[in-house]
């Protein structure tokens, strides 16, 4: 490539992003620069991959499909995570342990407001979906350009509940008080909560790609098996956090992996109809138009570790 | 009166969750004064370390809810400003 690799990241804590950031592996052991570029949300990284801004980037794979459909040239080329979204409100609402039905858990929201990250958001098609699966319209959903937002807006009673990544239910926990209602692997099981995803004008820059997710698979990894030790890399990114915290979050949903297995494939085909009834869609996908897995085959054969 | 509302990763060394200052000035010659009122852990937060006199772009600004990323905007005095580091996700 001829100018750095510019990639597109969210704040999300157990995204590899971080690891590869703080350690600079792309650049050192790779031999590229590269640009980091922090998104507010998956619908704002695919509108800076539209404006050409970004060659790869770590994103839900709804937005990524939305931005397949408008034309955008993208194709997912690695995992990353999956079962990342999941419902939290304030100790008045019971969750679904206690209540033992998702319905029940969703009765209490109805004339709730319940702030989501931006439309066309993995967290903003589920909960949708979810909604509209059981009948529960009259529930008023607010979306949030940053996630950041939302734990303020329920102090201030702005919102009763909200949807998001485990991140934001450990933040809105130690602010708010609030628990998990709806944990993630209920809500949408296998849920592709982010991958990495790429202009297709550099699908043949080969070593680079295959590089990018050996490292990419090496950082997952060490999430998964040394938690304390990715930790303690994710503080040094962001000193401003705890590492106990960012501990915390890797345990809520501990499903990190690069590989794109079956089960992703067809978790993100679920979504396809969804889009479509949501009317975020400009035209159907197949598996080519979305997946190149080529690459993360030869990285990462064999079963995955989700 | 401009509001001045500070979130995640910053609210814990200010101390305060918002504040409302006199401005009608460059938002820069604001952050200015933030960094002199909450002092050198603050200052290196906003101002990070890689390239003297640009914004750590971790740091985020919205004014009146809008992501002003890399600009210096004249502040009209009545606007409401959120600075945090993103941590939440997307």
């Amino acid at each position: 490539m001829p100018g750095p690799l510019r990639i597109g990241f969210l704040s999300t804590l157990y995204h590899t992003s971080h690891i590869l950031r703080e350690e600079r592996w792309i650049e050192q052991e790779l031999g590229v620069p590269a640009l980091w570029t922090l998104c507010g949300t998956g619908p704002e990284m695919i509108q800076a991959f539209s404006e050409n801004e970004l060659e790869a980037g770590y994103v839900g794979l709804p937005p990524a499909l939305i931005g397949i459909s408008k034309g955008i040239p993208l194709a997912c080329i690695g995992g990353g995570h999956v079962e990342g979204t999941l419902v939290l409100a304030g100790p008045q609402y019971k969750g679904l342990e206690e209540l033992g039905d998702v319905p029940l858990v969703l009765e209490q929201f109805r004339h709730c407001r319940v702030g989501i990250p931006a439309r066309g958001s993995i967290h903003d098609v589920i909960f949708r979906t979810l909604l509209a699966r059981h009948s529960c319209q009259d529930c008023e959903i607010v979306n949030f350009s940053w996630a950041d937002l939302i734990p303020h807006a329920l102090l201030k009673g702005e919102i009763e509940a909200a949807v998001g990544t485990p991140p934001l239910a450990v933040l809105c926990e130690m602010e708010c008080g609030t628990h998990v209602v709806i944990p993630p692997g209920v809500l949408w099981p296998f849920s592709p909560s982010y991958g990495i995803v790429v202009r297709r004008e550099i699908l043949d820059e080969a070593a680079l790609l295959e590089g990018f997710l050996m490292l990419h698979e090496r950082a997952c990894n060490l999430i998964l098996e040394s938690p304390d030790r990715a930790a303690h890399l994710t503080v040094r990114a962001l000193p401003w956090l705890d590492k106990d915290f960012v501990e915390r979050v890797y345990a809520v949903s501990p499903r990190y992996c690069a590989s794109l297995p079956d089960p992703y494939v067809r978790s993100t085909f679920d979504f396809i109809p969804v889009l479509n009834a949501l009317g975020y869609l400009d035209k159907n996908l197949g598996p080519e138009s979305v997946f190149e897995t080529g690459y993360i085959n030869k990285v990462h054969p064999g079963s995955h570790h989700y | 009166m401009v509001k001045i509302r500070f979130l995640s990763g910053l609210k814990e060394i200010v101390g305060q969750n918002e504040i409302e200052v006199e401005c009608s000035d460059l938002l820069s010659h604001l952050l200015e004064d933030l960094c002199n009122r909450y002092g050198e852990q603050f200052c290196r937060l906003l101002w990070g370390t890689e390239v003297q006199g640009k914004r750590n772009p971790y740091v985020k600004i919205l004014i009146n809810g809008e992501d002003i990323r890399d600009q210096d905007p004249r502040l009209a005095g009545d606007e409401t400003i959120i600075l945090f580091l993103p941590i939440a996700g997307g």
